[in-house]
């Protein structure tokens, strides 16, 4: 989903505003175009659209196609509630360029959404900031000296987890804004070009949700996790920034910094591509694929032929099954209408499209079935000449029709051999 | 298309392209080196030259008119190498001219700077023909840009290495073993360079430790996919029409790889060479452990297995399962993907029985203990796997049954459990679709609709291969097989849609909808008189 937020601030007043929300689409269009040309509509003017599950436009009260916030909140929290109340995680991301609004929409909402229940269920809520990819716990005091020190694992039983993270019972709506806002404090922020109270690191806020629940007159209990997700403002959230030691001046002539990015892409992309092909070599039309496109191929689900070195993720690492499986994601994504921010917004845009695609399968291992799909047909084959024969030949008992018809008429024959020798006895 | 280059380009190209202009220097050619080309080369040659060719270069792409930055970038690039052939001392630093004579660059210095200037125009192009999608050019300009940093540039050996391994698995898509085993080779020379120097920057912390053990352990992933993409693409040469190895195609293989193996070779390797004095031998040598021509063989395919395992033993080091669930079962995936493909290679049943066997002791307890509300799609993974692997162990003691005089009935046992198994599996796959209150769903979802209508077909063609001397037995498992070919039937009937997911499938199951009553039939009357 799509929300475009902020009033234009003082500083972007005199911009264009570029983007608009249509239906469920958003439309950016293109500056470089519009600038060359300026009034007269040229016929190549670029204007670019994505489509979103929704789309909502908040930046002016007045404006008739205005979305509150309680909009927002019917919308979104409605699904995410009834997903939690039958026993699936939730993830909510929020994504966007600082100053697009999105710590407004991200806190305001679950806020929003947790005052509706406290009886028979139980919060435990959790607070972490990821930075540099390192994790921390917005929730405790930590060694000054080393705040970063948390590590993050995965059990087989209990999935991906931060190992010393705290976890706080929640019993009321108050105490809930009050872990709220002690995390929000301590994150670290820094100032951007665009929004001072922005912030450089992710933060994922956790509820861990029970009910307790009575299954066949036994006391039982749905459990279920609500990830919500603030991503870095987008500029910061470039994997390029990742490293300390390569950010400014001579260093980044010594490393080439992204050259691990461009490698990568290329290593994936080209994957994505032939695994897609060699789908199509199969003989049943398992999945029709239009090459390169990840909405077909997904990446996790089929047997990788390649192994791309992890780059910075931390992230997608701890939210590995928020991406699929049986849970449900949810992408908000935060964009200002200003024409100044107009890469950014692209850029937004296409990583919000491109979450959407998002998803992990279970694929079928082909090889396998052909060759069973291949032995079915000689089966079928033989059994319809069998039925044919039988009818004229009427009396012999040799059924053999399957492939290891030696092997069943065999034994059966052994049988019948033996039932009618005791009959005579 | 290519959203995440657009992301690289854009917001980072502009930040970069800033800092460049602030610490690049810019090289005065000297006049002579230009020829008379015309405007263009004036203004890139008056007052600027190569390094403005990539400033201009950066900003144009930024501003998404990736066609003018290749311009730029590729006359930088034309421009580096006629100066090269021309003349071979490196240009002057315009800024230079205002250094007293103590502070200005020695000829070496200079020729250093020039040549990383260099190697930076070749990795903006690497970048621009990248947005183009002209990926194989893209890999080309990475490679080189890779090479000449090990020969001019400083680099970071864990850094370079990972590029590289990373590298090599582009290659592995396009089938270059060669490349991508010189990839790998390198990667591991250079990362053993990472535990020698003492960095004075580097700060050995026990992040940092953990750090330099990580990514041994996925360098030895991106070899584990080597070894595996190999053994796969041999098999899919040599292969016949029902997946058995072909002894012709063997034979003509062989005969064919005698001739062609050292013309081309010799012409690929020279331009991919990651050549510097000190590491050529010790790549060499690594090279060496490993074969990069297709196995045609069993011999020859043991070989690549072995390698392949040892270093899948190699990265379970690292990603364990308590603290890396996910990548360890990847790594077991792998394992397991090895063993399939080396019993393609080899011959006698029981022995490839023995290896699919492998297959399930590996993978069946780390199922066991995963929890699904977690790692849902590896659960459906394994789910299948060991479904599958079930069946071809069974389909595998049947041929065995086959060849024999007579079937003992502990044969007739183990064929029947392993098809129980089988069975067990689709159905813990199916179980899986199910809602929170165990409900099948009515209609499936698209990512899941194929592999749940493949699973139904599954245990219907399994019902139909067990065996029993008891009839009334017999009939129920044909009721069974029934039951579920009608469930495809049915389904694709009531959702027309999903007729596309399983075509053959479905042809098959009307078949045999058609056919297995009247068997039934035909069954139930022959039994009558001997109840």
């Amino acid at each position: 989903m799509l929300r475009s937020l902020r009033p234009l601030s003082k500083s972007a007043e005199g911009g264009r505003v570029i983007v608009e929300v249509d239906g469920k689409l958003a439309k950016v269009r293109n500056i470089k175009v519009d600038s060359r040309f300026d009034g007269t509509w040229d016929s190549r003017e670029k204007i670019v659209a994505f489509s979103f599950d929704y789309c909502y436009w908040s930046v002016d009260a007045e404006d008739p196609k205005y979305a509150s916030q309680e909009m927002v909140f019917q919308d979104l929290g409605t699904s995410v509630l009834m997903g939690a109340f039958r026993g699936y995680n939730i993830c909510l991301f929020a994504y966007g360029q600082t100053g697009s609004g999105k710590t407004y929409t991200m806190m305001g909402t679950p806020v929003t959404i947790i005052c509706a229940f406290f009886s028979f269920h139980f919060f435990l809520f959790s607070f972490l900031e990821i930075y540099n990819e390192r994790v921390r716990d917005l929730l405790k005091q930590s060694d000054q000296k080393k705040p970063y020190t948390l590590r993050v694992r995965e059990h087989p039983e209990t999935g991906p987890y931060v190992q010393g993270l705290s976890q706080h019972l929640v019993t009321d709506y108050k105490q809930v804004v009050e872990l709220l806002e002690k995390g929000i404090a301590k994150r670290i922020t820094a100032a951007t070009h665009i929004h001072n109270a922005s912030s450089r690191s992710h933060a994922i806020f956790t509820i861990h949700y029970t009910q307790a629940i009575l299954e066949n007159n036994l006391p039982s209990e749905i459990a279920s996790k609500i990830n919500l997700v603030d991503l870095a403002g987008s500029e910061r959230a470039d994997p390029s920034y990742c490293k300390d030691r390569i950010t400014e001046g001579a260093n980044i002539n010594k490393s080439l910094v992204t050259l691990g990015i461009v490698i990568s892409t290329l290593a994936q992309n080209s994957q994505m591509f032939s695994s897609c092909q060699s789908i199509n070599t199969v003989t049943s039309e398992g999945e029709s694929s239009h090459a390169g496109s990840p909405s077909t191929s997904s990446i996790s689900g089929t047997r990788r032929q390649a192994y791309i070195p992890y780059r910075d993720s931390i992230l997608t690492w701890l939210l590995k099954d928020s991406l699929g499986g049986n849970s449900k994601t949810i992408m908000i994504a935060t964009i200002s209408p200003a024409s100044s921010s107009y890469h950014e917004t692209m850029s937004t845009l296409r990583y919000a499209s491109n979450a959407k695609n998002i998803i992990n399968k279970p694929r079928v291992n082909e090889d396998a079935n052909v060759k069973l799909i291949r032995e079915l047909r000689e089966e079928i084959d033989r059994l319809k000449t069998m039925l044919l024969s039988f009818e004229l030949r009427n009396s012999s008992p040799s059924w053999s029709e399957d492939r290891d018809g030696n092997l069943t008429e065999l034994v059966l024959q052994n049988e019948m051999k033996v039932c009618m020798i005791r009959s005579m006895l | 298309s290519s959203g995440t280059g657009a992301g690289t380009g854009s917001c980072s190209a502009r930040a970069r392209a800033r800092r460049l202009l602030s610490c690049a220097p810019s090289w005065q050619l000297p006049r002579a080196v230009c020829p008379g080309r015309g405007g263009k080369t004036a203004e890139l040659c008056e007052p600027q030259g190569r390094g403005a060719g990539n400033n201009l270069g950066i900003l144009w792409s930024e501003r998404d008119e990736i066609k003018t930055a290749q311009t730029y970038l590729e006359s930088a690039e034309a421009l580096y190498n006629q100066y090269m052939k021309e003349d071979g001392n490196p240009p002057l630093d315009p800024s230079e001219h205002f250094m007293a004579e103590e502070e200005k660059l020695t000829d070496q210095e200079r020729s250093k700077r020039f040549e990383k200037a260099y190697t930076h125009t070749l990795y903006y192009l690497a970048q621009v023909y990248q947005h183009l999608e002209m990926i194989e050019k893209a890999a080309q300009y990475c490679h080189t840009t890779l090479k000449r940093q090990l020969e001019y540039s400083g680099y970071y050996p864990v850094e370079w290495a990972l590029n590289a391994a990373t590298l090599s698995q582009y290659y592995l898509s396009k089938q270059c073993f060669m490349e991508s085993r010189h990839c790998l080779a390198a990667a591991n020379v250079i990362f053993s360079q990472a535990g020698q120097v003492p960095s004075a920057e580097d700060n050995e912390t026990d992040q940092d430790q953990q750090d330099l053990r990580q990514r041994k352990a996925e360098i030895a992933r991106c070899w584990i996919k080597y070894c595996l993409n190999l053994l796969q693409s041999a098999r899919k040469l040599l292969e016949d029409n029902i997946g058995e190895l072909d002894p012709d195609r063997q034979l003509e293989l062989k005969a064919q790889r005698k001739k062609e193996e050292d013309e081309k070779e010799k012409g690929r390797k020279k331009a991919v060479l990651f050549g510097t004095s000190d590491i050529c031998d010790s790549v060499l040598a690594m090279e060496e452990k490993v074969s990069s021509v297709y196995p045609l063989d069993f011999q020859e395919a043991r070989e690549i297995f072995l390698v392949g395992q040892n270093y899948v033993q190699e990265a379970k080091e690292f990603f364990q399962v308590d603290g890396y669930v996910t990548d360890h079962i990847e790594i077991v995936q792998d394992h397991s993907a090895l063993f399939k493909v080396l019993a393609f290679f080899e011959e006698d049943y029981e022995r490839r029985c023995k290896m699919h066997k492998r297959r399930i002791d590996m993978l069946e307890p780390i199922y066991a203990d995963l929890n699904p509300q977690y790692y849902l799609l590896i659960s459906r993974q394994l789910q299948f796997e060991l479904a599958d692997t079930y069946y071809e162990m069974m389909d595998l003691k049947v041929a065995i049954g086959n060849r024999l005089e007579e079937l003992d009935s502990h044969t007739i046992k183990k064929i029947n459990s392993l098809a129980q198994l089988a069975i067990k599996y689709y159905e813990l796959f199916l179980d899986s679709l199910r809602n929170p209150d165990k409900v099948f769903p009515e209609e499936l979802e698209e990512d899941v609709l194929r592999p749940a209508m493949v699973a139904k077909f599954h245990i219907a063609r399994l019902y139909g291969k067990l065996i029993t001397s008891d009839g009334k037995k017999q009939l129920e498992n044909m009721q069974t097989s029934l039951e579920y070919y009608t469930f495809l039937v049915d389904y694709c009937e009531k959702y027309p849609d999903a007729v596309h997911a399983v075509e053959t499938e479905l042809e098959l199951s009307k078949e045999m909808v058609g056919l297995l009553p009247t068997r039934m039939e035909r069954l139930r009357a022959k039994l009558c008189p001997f109840i």
